[in-house]
């Protein structure tokens, strides 16, 4: 302010007179009522036609398709994943290739909260939802991380003197570097790997035993009683509490891409844009704990003894797994660990095949396998502007049981959140989700939307001219706007259409759920989602509509049945309609 | 052997025709030609080298065609090859043909993926017509292909404001490139009496010769040169333009302002060098400009908030460096100071937007307190002003403009000679009576006819200045800056005794663009009938074939090698004698003006923020 008073002194040489005096009307407030015209009516129209069109289609698919999950007598393994929407193809798929595996979903940092410190790191990074502020350090120890240098990324190379060296010898260099990588793309120190996070042969400090270990005012590690409440925590909100599989995954995700800057939006968005690598291992850690699971029995959660957790995380851009602490099983769960990796295997390449229908670059009629090769290519090359499509077309949220939509083909738009209302009757858990889903998936959800729906204004433009700013932000050139949401590549083949949640519940115990916290509930009555609940016992469907609910009924009295989904994914690269799984 | 040099413009050239062919939907046809043409030449070349090494490397020159001639005037291409061709010839070839393969994916999808591919063939025919030329006439058709290409990419985002507005802005850098480079075309004709080949100029009895006799002539060809290359390899006081120029796809600014553009200036200093070499006053000046580029673009590259502007700043600090190593005579090192540099910054700027995931990841790792820059020794003020003015960019955009086109806009706006009115009743009448003038010379008195060419001129100048701070009708200014052709012909028409065809060749080229340039402005102005010039319209989102075009018709109009009117202009100059500095000043300063003036309509029509809003429109200032 004092700046410009005096910018304008100098200007005016002393002669101006403040701007209220030339404003001679009131000027229109900017926060006033706005009434609503007779266009608003038409484009709203329009636009819940085109989102009802789609939701109705889901909702006839959860009411008619029939799975009887309790078929499943020896369950071979279970695998909880993220409830990010990528992760319901392959869930899909690891149910497909092995019938006795159940899989879960649930927030990514899988309920435990803290800060992760690297071995050798300056910092720790947040790994759990952007709200929360935890109390705890998760501290890696026992490598030697080494950081890979690139010259080409040093501001050295900007002062004459090496200039003049650099440019004469790394210069023929990189000549070579970018040869190399137009024909061949591999991993480099410019890439951003979700395995880069955490080195796969660390040790973690998880267990806290004197409370007064701590660093930068934060609590190294989690005492047993706090890893028991957190267990309780996640198994029960999934609904987990018995019937245990020999191995239970956790299973976090992460993604890998060059020369991205968005490359943190590819991440977790329930570990702050990070990979969920360090999560899964930690958590698993914990539920291996023997007497954590002593706690857990007296609090009616019996884990066998021969049940074992696993922590891995997948790359959803390469459609990897890795595993950690595998070297922890027993030899009989050791073996069984290795029939699973086989089925997780195919699973993977039938999910690259599945999403390699969206890239025209890729022949999606090929092998599974030849079309998972390209897609490694595709995570690591330098002038590949999609390595993945990340949340795009994601457009709605279940919470609920597995069986609610285990023969529904959903095209991987959905986030899915796995949770038993039986286990919670007066809607305790639920709340506990819901003040997470209503926000990220919502939120998430919104991005793309008004990305899409002006992406020159609300969105950050094609991505192709950006020049990144001050390491945090991007602009066109150098002397624009920084711009803000997602650029045109991540959003061109997204539907803008608002979140259907759906909630498998008695409505009753919804409408009380959402109204205990005013954060949560602003996202339903001000319908940034659209929120529909699912009656259990007779698959009724209940609007949340101004405040109340209301029974809907669907148009769609039938869907269309896909036997081969493999055909079905090479027939062609839009959205598909929801169709009923042949159940084999 | 000689005769293989010109496959060398005709790969490229082939291949850019060929590209303006294909469909814009077939994307997989138009990056394979754009592959095979490039990759055919660097294939080519890299034989071409081979052989040539083996037969010791001569200094091969090529006299090709000769475009025109008359009893005392000769245009011809021609070309030559030597080690400085060859370093360009492969440098050029091979990262473009890395960039292309980098962009057939990059791009993918882009709107405009076709117009990438034509503007890319387009700007590397241009850079080879440039490094193979074996004379400046030859060198000028290359360097007017560069700078338009240079427009074409630098707005390749056409409706935005910001890329047009900047590549109006480096365009009017090159235009006074453009004008070194007439002027010495104009003044060496005085001197040698011919179209001078590179070649000869290798000849070290005939330059002394000359330039003993001659020296304030050598010397002003000399800065004329250095201007020329210094406002294309962005040196003090043109240097801003080059971050500015970062706003097409990565891939193209990597290749074009990160390496092959930017070291033209350097090539043509090269290329010059055994003219110059023996005015040690010229070696001093670059010297010092390379000095002083060096310094001030290194202090502006290590406070730039974004990655790209800083590799260009770095870049032109090289560049001043690589000046001084020409201006010492060590050839060898400068092109192997240029091929390094090139290939460094263009991967640097490949890589730019890795630079968030690579730097984060570091200072988490090896992050330590800032180190004390050397700077920590000067008193506070010193420090402080230093930082302000690096951070500024020494200002160096807004000096340009206040110093330059300001002035000129200043001068424009005060003219309002030139209405409707006057120019159906005074000026064209007069015209015609100038015209009835030159063909009876004898009937005006001689005083009087010494001063006609300056007069003419100047009426031709005022014409386009007017033109180029014209506010409002488009088809006014369309007509002054044709018409403002007309006074400069009559100027040259007045001024030597000639044949007064050579005058019909000049102006054959811009009636027919004129015309052609008047009926698709009048057309647009029937469609839109509220366009005017104070705002960019962006009209080429609902009609790009008019654009185009209208585009071919400001290119006939600026003189560009499309039609007779360029061989006219090196013909005009040949009528201007060495000691008219006042009509050479007018006439240069009319075609400077001229062209920012065509490519200023050009642009407020069709290019920017698209007037009508019913789809997706671009903040201004994003």
């Amino acid at each position: 302010m004092l700046l410009e008073i005096d910018t304008l002194d100098e200007r005016q040489k002393g002669k101006w007179k403040p701007l209220k005096d030339l404003v001679h009307s009131r000027p229109q407030d900017l926060f006033e009522k706005r009434s609503i015209s007779e266009l608003d009516k038409v484009l709203s129209l329009w636009q819940q036609s085109f989102e009802w069109s789609f939701y109705d289609q889901v909702l006839t698919g959860i009411q008619i398709e029939k799975v009887n999950i309790a078929a499943i007598k020896h369950k071979s393994f279970q695998a909880a994943f993220c409830i990010d929407d990528r992760e319901c193809s392959i869930r899909r798929y690891i149910e497909m290739e092995d019938m006795n595996a159940e899989t879960f979903g649930t927030p990514g940092f899988f309920g435990v909260e803290f800060f992760f410190k690297p071995q050798g790191g300056k910092f720790s990074t947040k790994v759990c939802p952007a709200p929360v502020t935890p109390k705890y350090m998760i501290k890696e120890i026992g490598v030697r991380n080494k950081v890979e240098t690139d010259i080409h990324f040093s501001k050295h190379a900007h002062n004459f003197v090496l200039g003049w060296l650099l440019s004469q010898t790394i210069g023929f260099w990189s000549a070579f570097k970018l040869l190399v990588n137009i024909f061949k793309p591999t991993m480099s120190p410019a890439t951003a790997s979700s395995l880069k996070h955490m080195d796969k042969n660390s040790r973690l400090i998880i267990e806290n035993k004197d409370p007064e270990y701590r660093e930068d005012d934060l609590q190294v590690g989690f005492t047993i009683d706090e890893m028991t409440i957190r267990v309780e925590n996640v198994l029960k909100s999934i609904g987990l509490i018995h019937d245990f599989a020999p191995i239970v995954y956790m299973i976090g995700h992460g993604a890998s891409s060059t020369n991205n800057p968005h490359y943190a939006a590819y991440d977790c968005g329930a570990c702050s844009g990070r990979a969920g690598s360090v999560n899964a291992r930690v958590f698993s850690y914990m539920a291996n704990h023997s007497q954590v699971r002593s706690i857990l029995k007296e609090k009616g959660i019996d884990i066998p003894v021969h049940t074992q957790f696993v922590g891995a995380i997948r790359d959803t851009t390469r459609d990897e797994i890795v595993f950690f602490d595998t070297e922890v099983l027993y030899p009989d769960n050791a073996s069984l660990h290795q029939k699973n990796l086989l089925v997780f295997k195919t699973a993977l390449d039938k999910n690259a095949k599945e999403r390699s229908r969206r890239f025209d670059s890729v022949n999606s009629k090929q092998s599974a396998q030849k079309i998972h090769k390209k897609i490694l290519d595709r995570s690591v090359s330098l002038f590949e502007p999609r390595p993945e499509l990340n949340h795009a077309t994601n457009a709605m949220c279940i919470v609920g049981r597995r069986a609610l939509s285990k023969g529904v083909f959903l095209d991987r738009r959905a986030f899915l959140n796995s949770y038993d209302y039986r286990i919670d009757p007066d809607g305790k858990y639920l709340l506990n989700i819901l003040n997470a889903a209503a926000p990220v998936c919502g939120g998430i959800n919104l991005e793309y939307y008004f990305s899409r729906v002006d992406n020159q204004k609300l969105g950050a433009g094609t991505k192709l001219p950006h020049n990144v700013m001050g390491l945090f932000g991007v602009s066109n050139g150098i002397d624009g706007d920084l711009r803000p949401g997602l650029p045109s590549q991540m959003i061109e083949v997204h539907d803008p259409i608002r979140l259907l949640m759906i909630v498998e519940h008695h409505p009753d115990v919804v409408l009380q759920t959402i109204q205990k916290n005013p954060a949560t509930y602003e996202w339903f009555i001000n319908e940034w989602v659209i929120l529909v609940v699912v009656e259990p016992e007779t698959k009724e469907f209940f609007l949340f509509e101004k405040g109340n609910f209301r029974p809907y009924q669907t148009v769609h009295k039938s869907l269309d049945t896909v036997k081969n989904i493999e055909k079905l994914v090479e027939s062609h690269q839009e959205n598909f309609p929801v169709f009923l799984i042949e159940q084999a | 052997m000689n005769w293989l040099l010109q496959i060398f413009i005709w790969i490229p050239f082939v291949g850019f025709v060929l590209s303006l062919l294909i469909n814009g939907k077939n994307e997989k046809r138009l990056s394979l030609l754009a592959i095979g043409t490039v990759g055919l030449q660097l294939f080519l070349g890299f034989g071409y080298v081979i052989y040539w090494v083996l037969c010791n490397h001569p200094n091969v020159n090529l006299k090709d065609i000769v475009i025109y001639r008359n009893q005392d005037y000769e245009f011809l291409i021609d070309f030559y090859f030597d080690k400085i061709t060859a370093t360009y010839m492969l440098v050029g070839a091979a990262l473009s043909f890395m960039v292309i393969l980098f962009s057939r994916y990059y791009l993918h999808r882009e709107e405009g993926y076709k117009r990438f591919f034509n503007t890319i063939l387009f700007f590397y025919t241009g850079y080879n017509i440039t490094i193979f030329s074996g004379n400046f006439e030859t060198l000028f058709i290359g360097w007017e292909i560069l700078g338009i290409s240079s427009f074409l990419l630098i707005a390749f985002y056409r409706n935005r404001f910001l890329p047009v507005k900047n590549a109006m802005k480096v365009f009017s850098v090159y235009r006074l490139g453009d004008i070194g480079l007439i002027l010495t075309m104009w003044m060496s004709h005085h001197l040698w009496h011919e179209n001078i080949s590179f070649m000869k100029l290798n000849n070290y009895e005939l330059v002394h010769e000359h330039l003993n006799a001659h020296s304030y002539v050598g010397i002003f060809i000399s800065i004329m040169i250095l201007i020329a290359a210094a406002a294309k390899s962005a040196q003090l006081p043109f240097s801003s333009w080059l971050p500015r120029a970062m706003e097409g796809p990565t891939p193209s600014s990597a290749i074009f302002y990160g390496s092959l553009s930017v070291h033209i200036g350097v090539f043509l200093l090269l290329r010059t060098f055994p003219f110059w070499e023996n005015q040690t006053i010229v070696r001093g000046i670059i010297i010092l400009l390379g000095l002083s580029t060096m310094f001030i673009a290194t202090g502006i590259a290590r406070v730039q908030s974004s990655v790209k502007s800083q590799i260009a700043y770095a870049s032109i600090g090289q560049i001043g460096i690589i000046f001084i190593e020409v201006a010492l005579g060590f050839e060898k090192l400068a092109l192997f100071h240029f091929a390094g540099n090139a290939f460094l910054r263009t991967y640097q700027l490949l890589v730019s937007p890795s630079v968030v995931s690579y730097l984060i990841r570091e200072q988490f790792y090896n992050y330590t307190p800032h180190k004390k820059s050397f700077e920590a020794r000067f008193p506070k003020k010193l420090q402080n002003t230093l930082y302000i003015l690096c951070i500024k960019e020494w200002n160096l955009d807004t000096i340009l403009y206040n110093v330059i086109w300001n002035p000129l806009k200043k001068a424009g706006r005060r003219l309002t000679i030139f209405t409707p009115k006057t120019i159906y009743f005074i000026f064209f009448p007069s015209y015609l009576l100038g015209l009835l003038g030159m063909y009876h010379k004898d009937m005006i008195p001689t005083i009087i006819l010494s001063y006609l060419p300056i007069f003419f001129a100047f009426t031709g100048l005022a014409m386009v200045l007017q033109s180029f701070a014209e506010k409002k009708s488009i088809i006014h200014t369309w007509l002054l800056i044709v018409m403002s052709h007309f006074w400069i012909a009559m100027a040259i028409g007045y001024n030597d005794i000639f044949d007064l065809s050579q005058i019909y060749l000049y102006l054959s080229g811009i009636f027919v663009s004129g015309v052609g340039g008047y009926y698709i402005l009048r057309r647009m102005q029937q469609l839109e009938p509220d366009s005017n010039l104070s705002i960019f319209h962006g009209h080429v989102y609902e009609y790009p074939i008019k654009a185009f075009l209208f585009l071919l018709a400001c290119l006939g109009l600026t003189g560009f090698p499309i039609t007779p009117t360029f061989i006219g202009e090196d013909l005009l100059f040949s009528h201007m004698h060495q000691h008219q500095i006042l009509l050479a000043t007018f006439i240069s300063l009319c075609f400077v003006i001229d062209g920012l003036s065509i490519i200023r309509v050009f642009a407020r029509v069709f290019y920017g923020s698209h007037v009508k809003t019913y789809h997706e429109v671009a903040y201004r200032s994003s």
